[in-house]
């Protein structure tokens, strides 16, 4: 449903818009802020039957989640340095082309010189301003890579095949594969990859699993990482390779 | 795709070679019964109309995609190193179909591997008996009493009056199944259904104990299999089975199998594992585990 647009295309695009654009045929928010190495969603709610998004310049990760309705585009965005970024929606009703902008700014950019006389020399760099948004807190605050996938089993049967091979793939390439190489073990040398039921007693189970089932969540299946300094939380994407994107980014 | 690693097939042909097993000089136990609905009326458990059932068309692209993932509920077993259990000559196989059932679950949900007392729940419902049952008679102990491991009682050991202590119980609630489970009993509902319901669960990743009236034996249902294109022989002849002979055999359950896994060790089958197909593969009464955990 969604393609990403040729850049040279983008480009076009965004110099021809005149200030950031919220039209009635597609919305995404004006300016999203964000913190460099934290997941961010943005959320396109497009009434064509196809909707494109690219991001300018492409130095931001993202990924699309699920979402039931097709016409909503729910994006989750990865900066790694600080700056100003553009994620530009487009689509189509009838003969009618429609644009839109979400202006990105991740931590605090660098603010353009107007151009001018010459203003003389320049101030000494102070150094990097400190990200202002703190990152948040680990989920698990426990030192090591660790998963927690917590699912609705009387729904198993309701996802799709990809979703479902995430929960259980033991093959080359699947997240159990890859926390065994790279996760954090329990006593038994075991992986720490759980998929619980929302409903599971966990009352034999080592505390940080207890306290990581409490944490809150809003769908499910749901995802949780964490490396005990910094993590992720939110709806288990649909396929290993989108899931193992998350995981690898707390993997260092 | 179907079988795999020379495991062997069981159908209507050749059903007899398996009734009476000797494996290391041993001739090992079996031990299911049928089900006595005095003890045990239907409504004890869920009924399968919970579970989603999955069309024949659907069903052959899940296994598909299972046997390439390699994200079937004996892939799960194999690499958490889960090693066929061992009923000995006791008539316990209602207990460690189930007992295995909870061993895969726990595998499914990642949790470590505990080696789980099978005759410690047999030998308590039956008072030390070396006595037959059904799985669902079993299923309910676990459901109300869990199971302990067998550093607690271990396995080959009936005397449970020298186990039956408080700690050894206490350790049996680390292990309850909490989740609803599902009756798949062919007295009650029609035994085409309940094939395809049993197949759905296993495809769903639920394990399930499974009893078979004709074996008076009751196994670990792990995986669905299309044997749709399999290459079945004789196991004297070695010749491949065509024809009618062998749409005879396959017909009664579409073409589909089950993955099961006894409880002979692992000098059985294929490291305890095997294929049924035919009217030997489907259940007289099985039950599937959702959820394992401590009891509430």
């Amino acid at each position: 449903m969604s393609r990403r647009l040729p850049f040279p295309v983008a480009c076009l695009f965004l110099f021809t818009l005149a200030g950031l654009a919220r039209a009635q045929d597609l919305k995404l928010p004006t300016e999203l802020q964000v913190s460099r190495g934290r997941l961010a969603q943005v959320v396109i709610e497009s009434k064509g039957a196809e909707t494109s998004w690219t991001i300018i310049p492409p130095k931001l990760d993202a990924f699309r989640e699920y979402d039931p309705d097709p016409k909503t585009i729910k994006l989750r965005v990865l900066a790694y340095t600080d700056g100003e970024f553009y994620l530009v929606a487009s689509t189509a009703v009838g003969n009618k082309v429609t644009q839109a902008v979400c202006r990105v700014v991740v931590g605090t950019p660098p603010v353009p010189v107007p151009p001018g006389p010459d203003p003389g020399p320049s101030p000494p760099d102070p150094g990097p301003k400190p990200d202002p948004t703190p990152p948040a807190p680990a989920p698990i605050p426990t030192a090591g890579l660790r998963v927690l996938i917590v699912e609705e089993t009387a729904n198993r049967g309701q996802l799709p095949p990809g979703q479902a091979d995430v929960m259980f793939a033991r093959g080359p390439g699947s997240l159990w594969e890859f926390m065994r190489a790279k996760g954090a073990k329990d006593a038994a040398g075991n992986p720490e990859l759980r998929v619980f039921d929302k409903d599971r007693n966990l009352s034999a189970d080592p505390p940080h699993w207890q306290e990581a089932m409490k944490r809150p969540r809003t769908s499910l299946p749901w995802l949780l990482v964490s490396n005990g300094k910094a993590g992720y939380e939110g709806p288990l994407p649909r396929t290993t390779e989108e899931v193992l994107a998350i995981v690898r980014k707390y993997s260092e | 795709m179907g079988l795999q690693n020379g495991e062997p097939l069981i159908h209507d042909l050749n059903a007899h070679r398996h009734l009476n097993v000797v494996i290391n000089g041993e001739v090992k136990g079996r031990g299911a019964v049928p089900r006595d609905y005095d003890v045990q009326p239907p409504e004890t458990f869920s009924p399968p109309s919970e579970i989603k059932v999955y069309s024949e068309q659907e069903l052959r692209e899940i296994i598909r995609e299972k046997d390439a993932k390699k994200s079937r509920n004996s892939d799960i077993l194999r690499a958490a190193g889960i090693r066929s259990m061992d009923q000995g000559q006791f008539g316990y196989c209602w207990g460690h179909s189930v007992v295995g059932a909870v061993q895969g679950a726990r595998a499914a949900q990642g949790l470590p591997h505990e080696d789980l007392s099978a005759f410690a729940v047999c030998a308590t419902i039956k008072r030390g008996r070396n006595e037959g049952g059904w799985c669902g008679l079993a299923m309910q102990f676990v459901r109300e009493k869990g199971v302990p491991t067998v550093a607690r009682w271990p396995q080959g050991d009936a005397d449970y009056r020298k186990y039956d202590k408080p700690e050894v119980w206490a350790d049996a609630k680390t292990n309850i199944v909490t989740e609803d489970y599902v009756d798949l009993t062919r007295e009650v509902y029609n035994q085409n259904l309940t094939f395809m319901q049993a197949l759905s669960c296993l495809a769903q990743n639920f394990f399930i104990a499974m009893d078979f009236n004709w074996w008076a034996h009751s196994v670990l249902g792990c995986d669905p299999v299309d044997l749709s294109n399999a290459d079945i022989r004789d196991d004297d002849s070695g010749k491949l089975i065509t024809g009618p002979q062998l749409v005879a055999m396959l017909d009664v359950t579409s073409g589909f199998g089950v993955r099961d896994r006894n409880s002979w060790t692992d000098s059985y089958g294929e490291q305890g594992f095997f294929v049924l197909t035919g009217s030997k593969a489907i259940p007289d009464g099985a039950v599937a585990i959702r959820v394992v955990g401590a009891a509430a």
